[in-house]
Formats: C-alpha cells, structure tokens, sequence
C-alpha cells in the first residue's frame, strides 16, 4: 500500500481496514487497467458501504470513466481485482454483473434510439426479474411521463439523460454507477437530476459510485469523496463539504502532479 | 393465368427470404451477406431428404430448418463476437465457402451439374402438381412464416433485437448477454431462410449451386433494403418490386440481351437513388447507419 504514501496529507485515506466491522459492498483492490499499451489506472484501490454515495472526482482525462468501466466489466484489469459482496468478479462480463445487481449509467446517457418509454422501462424490469429483484415501479422523472410512448431518438439531451437514469432505476440495482448523470443538462435540470438520483439513493439504500463533474452539486449529497489524479487515488475524505472551499479544489484537482 | 401464380410463387420466396433476413439485419443490424447460402443449404437439405431418405416434402422441409439452423452456428459463433465489419466480411466468406461445397462436394449435391428429378411435394395427400396449387402452397407457407417472424419482431426478444442493435453496450449493462443474442437471430433467420429453399426446390424440381451464389445473397439484401429494413411490411412489398420488375420491362418489349442488363441497371440505380433520397427504404422506420 505504498501508494497510500504518495497521497497529499489533506485528509488523510480512509482505509477498508478501519472498519473491520462493517464489510464493503464494493472493492476495487490495487487495479492496473488501460486502453491497449496505455495504462490509465496505475493502482486504484477504494471500497464502498452498503448505502453510501461516493463522489469520484477529478481532471477531464483522469481516468474517472476508465474506474467505473472496470468496475461494470468492460475493461479487464492488467492487474488486481473487483470484489463485489465478498465475490471476486473480475472476470464475470458485463452482463453478468448487470444481472447480479451493478447497474451502470453510461457517459452522456446511453438510451435506446428506436424503442420507446415504455420498452426501456420494460427492458428495466426484465432485467429486476432476471436478478431476483422486483422493481418499484414509480419512478421520479415527471419528464418522461407524457411522452411514455414516443421513441427515444426523438428525445432532448435532457431528456434522454432522465430516461437513461430512469431505465437503471427500474432495474432495482443493488450498486449504481453513474458516469455524469448531468453533462450536458443546463444548470437547474443539472441540479435537478442529481438530487433526484440522490433522493431515489437514499430512499432505497442504494449504494452510488458516482463520478461527477459538477463538484459543487455532488459533494453536498455524498457520503464520501475520492479524488483521481493521472489514475491514482489522491486524496480521499469523509467529510466531502471540506472540499467545498474554491482553494482545497483547485489544489485538488489542478494541484502537483496532475 | 399460369403467369400469375407463377408470379406468386416467386413472390412468395423472396418475400421469406427477404423477411427472415430483415429479422437479422433490419431488426438487430446485423448485415449478412449469407442469406443464399442458408436457401441454398435448405433447398439441398430437402431435396436430399426427399430423394435419399424418402422423407414427405414438409418433414424434410422441417429437417432442412433445424439443420440450416444448426449449420449458421458455425459461422455465428465465432464470428458474432468480431466487430461488425469483420462480421460482414466472415458472412461473405461463409457464403462462397458454402457455395464452393456446393459446386464440390459431387458425391453428395452432383456438384455443377445440379439434382434434377426431384419429387412433387405432396401435402395432405394432395400432389402440388399445378402452378396453382404451387401458389397456393408457396403463399400458405409465405403467410405463416411472416406470421411467426412479425411475432417474433413483437415480442419482448423483438425488443431486445431492436435494443442490440441500438447500443450494444447499454444492453449489456442491463443485463443482457449480447452474444447469445445475436446468435440466437442468426440461426432463426437460417432457419427461416431453408423454407424457401425447399420451395424453390419443390417448384423448380432441379436445383444447382448457381441459384445460391453471392450474387443472389446480395439481392435479396437489396429487396431488405428497398422494402424498408426493420419494418414488418417492407420484405413483402420490396419482393414484390423486385420479382414484378423484370416482368415489367419484358412487356415493355426489350429484346432479352438488353433487358438482362436494363435490369441490372436498374436495381442498382434503384438502390443508389433510394439511399440518397430514402435511406430507411420504402416502409423502414430506420436507415443504415
Ligand atoms: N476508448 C479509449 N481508448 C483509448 N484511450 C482512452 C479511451 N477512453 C479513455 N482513454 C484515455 O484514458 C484516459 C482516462 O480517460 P477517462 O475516460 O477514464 O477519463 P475521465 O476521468 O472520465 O475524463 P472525463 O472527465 O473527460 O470524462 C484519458 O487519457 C483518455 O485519453
Ligand atoms: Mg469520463
């Protein structure tokens, strides 16, 4: 763990080891992964609580994205492991994941083009079924509600980014991760969608790794923080309002190393 | 009036073949250049079935689907886990190896010189002996098939179908295994595609490897595309275009030397204009991409 070493003494690391007692959910250990020659993780380890929201964090190209698509399966590490309720799934492919409860909202919000509202809750609920799970039903997008049967395609960028977080919802997931639920959206629908997302988080109990660029809007709603910086775990707290202040994120984010 | 039940036999297979393959293509974007060799698979399945093991025209006909089916595996398989242009490039060289087994394997299909003699279908007792009856016979089978596919299209693995083909990874990540997917389609549309075979087969009573080449499996793509990939409807009314359009230019008098070429000319003029000004085709909801 002499990773740990090299991190800015700003808070310091919450280890998994801390808490012996209450077992992670999640647990990304010590993972290598890339594109082809290029290594963008070099050694990521973090955990996640039953019910706790971590915000991810970090540069454009830090290697956000690259975290939560190893951790739903579409890259494979090099090297180190995925462990998922004390299973080590590294190897299970992405939809096996899916079916074990990781659901996984894509960058920029992957919908459907040719199906409707309906056959992306439909497919939603399919895949509850599929895992055991039974789905809610009710899901908070007011949005979507009058135009239940046109197909997506059709649908604004703010639209289709409340259908994509709605179809993942109706899943009944046992783990999200979210990949900026709110890029593209203006402000107050940016805003908008996150407290939606959080509110339906802690409703259900459900656990969020959730990689965000509108810090100011994801720190207040999470648990815990993460910071990214050229693929390494820099800083991490549990305390995300402290790195509210314009200073610490700046230094954070922009900050030696980056 | 011959003519015209001719016309509706021809009709009829190319409304099938078009259908199941738009149920490959149109519906899960897969392209296929392999379709003639699942008819061709299936012609000779039947024909083989009925003249060496002494099978009725439907069981063998049955056989030949479940075997198409079987057989598309070994092209599906390896190569639905490729990226989509390899895909398409593995589909090109499955149908002139199938071609080549055709044209070489003279033990077994009597290789260019084809399989003539082969027996009238007889339904129910009742000998298909008359082009009338053939129509009959090929249009009942022409109904059920798209019958089964259009329900096939609306069922919630038609929604999957259709949800593959838009984002395979958004798929995967709600859980559904895209390879077996693909594969399932694929071998449903072979299984499809052997029943015109047999037809063809029945109606002809000699087939030879020349009717299931390249050629034929990028014409029946061409009747996918012009009806309107993706749409329930577009197979019937693109097959009808393209069978009823030679016909057309033979009474427009043209000597046959120039009508065969005309009606090459034709389709592919037909194609090109299509894809400037109706990229989804005549009834498609959705173009290529
Ligand atoms: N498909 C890809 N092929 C090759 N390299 C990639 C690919 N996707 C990302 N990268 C590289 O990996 C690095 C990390 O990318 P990643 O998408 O994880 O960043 P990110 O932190 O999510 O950034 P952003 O905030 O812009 O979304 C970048 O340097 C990028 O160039
Ligand atoms: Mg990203």
């Amino acid at each position: 763990m002499n990773v740990m070493n090299e991190r800015p003494a700003l808070n310091s690391p919450i280890q998994p080891e801390d808490f012996p007692e209450r077992s992670p959910l999640l647990r990304v250990e010590n993972v290598h992964a890339g594109y082809g020659k290029k290594e963008v993780l070099q050694g990521v380890t973090l955990s996640l609580a039953p019910g706790e929201i971590v915000a991810v964090i970090g540069a454009n190209g830090a290697g956000k994205s690259t975290l939560l698509k190893v951790v739903a399966g579409l890259i494979k590490p090099a090297a180190g492991r995925v462990i998922f309720r004390g299973e080590d799934i590294t190897n299970l492919p992405t939809y096996r994941r899916a079916r074990g409860g990781i659901a996984y909202l894509i960058q920029g919000g992957a919908v459907f083009p040719s199906l409707s509202v309906g056959d992306h809750l439909e497919l939603g609920r399919a895949a509850a079924r599929r895992g055991g799970r039974v789905s809610c039903g009710v899901l908070p997008f007011p949005a979507l509600e009058d135009r239940a049967s046109s197909a997506a395609g059709l649908f604004s960028g703010g639209q289709r980014q409340a259908l994509a977080s709605a179809t993942i919802l109706s899943t009944e997931p046992a783990l999200l991760l979210a990949d900026e639920p709110s890029a593209g959206l203006a402000p107050a629908a940016a805003a908008e969608l996150l407290a939606t997302l959080a509110a339906a988080s802690r409703e259900r109990g459900l656990p969020v790794l959730w990689v965000e660029q509108r810090v100011a809007d994801v720190l207040p709603l999470a648990d815990r923080a993460v910071l990214l910086r050229s693929g390494l775990v820099a800083a991490e707290t549990s305390s995300p309002g402290d790195w509210l202040d314009g200073e610490t994120l700046a230094h954070l984010t922009f900050g030696r190393g980056a | 009036m011959n003519y015209l039940w001719h016309i509706l036999v021809m009709i009829s297979i190319y409304a099938i073949l078009a259908a199941s393959l738009n149920l490959v293509t149109g519906y899960s974007g897969l392209l296929s250049l392999c379709h003639a060799a699942f008819y061709g698979i299936g012609a000779y399945v039947t024909t083989l079935l009925m003249m060496r093991a002494g099978f009725g025209f439907l069981p063998a006909m049955a056989l030949g689907a479940a075997l198409t089916a079987l057989i598309s595996l070994a092209i599906a398989i390896p190569s639905l886990r490729l990226r989509g242009d390899y895909f398409v490039l593995a589909t090109l060289g499955f149908q002139v190896i199938i071609f080549g087994v055709l044209y070489n394997w003279v033990s077994l299909t009597q290789g260019p010189y084809g399989i003539p003699g082969i027996p009238i279908p007889v339904i129910l007792g009742i000998p298909v002996d008359t082009v009338f009856r053939y129509a009959l016979l090929s249009g009942a089978l022409a109904v059920a098939c798209l019958v089964m596919i259009r329900a096939v299209a609306r069922s919630p693995f038609g929604r999957l179908l259709r949800a593959v083909r838009d984002d395979e990874i958004a798929a995967a990540a709600l859980g559904k295994n895209v390879p077996r997917i693909k594969i399932t389609v694929f071998a449903l549309g072979a299984a499809f595609a052997a029943v015109p075979g047999a037809l063809f087969a029945g109606y002809m009573r000699f087939i030879d490897p020349t009717s299931f080449t390249l050629a034929e499996a990028i014409f029946i793509l061409s009747i996918v595309v012009i009806g309107g990939a993706g749409s329930l409807a577009g197979p019937v009314l693109g097959a009808a275009f393209m069978v009823l359009l030679p016909e057309a230019l033979r009474f427009l008098q043209m000597p046959d030397a120039v009508a065969a070429n005309m009606r090459q000319i034709i389709y592919g003029l037909l194609l090109v204009v299509l894809m400037r000004f109706r990229p989804q085709g005549f009834l498609g909801k959705y173009g290529f991409e």
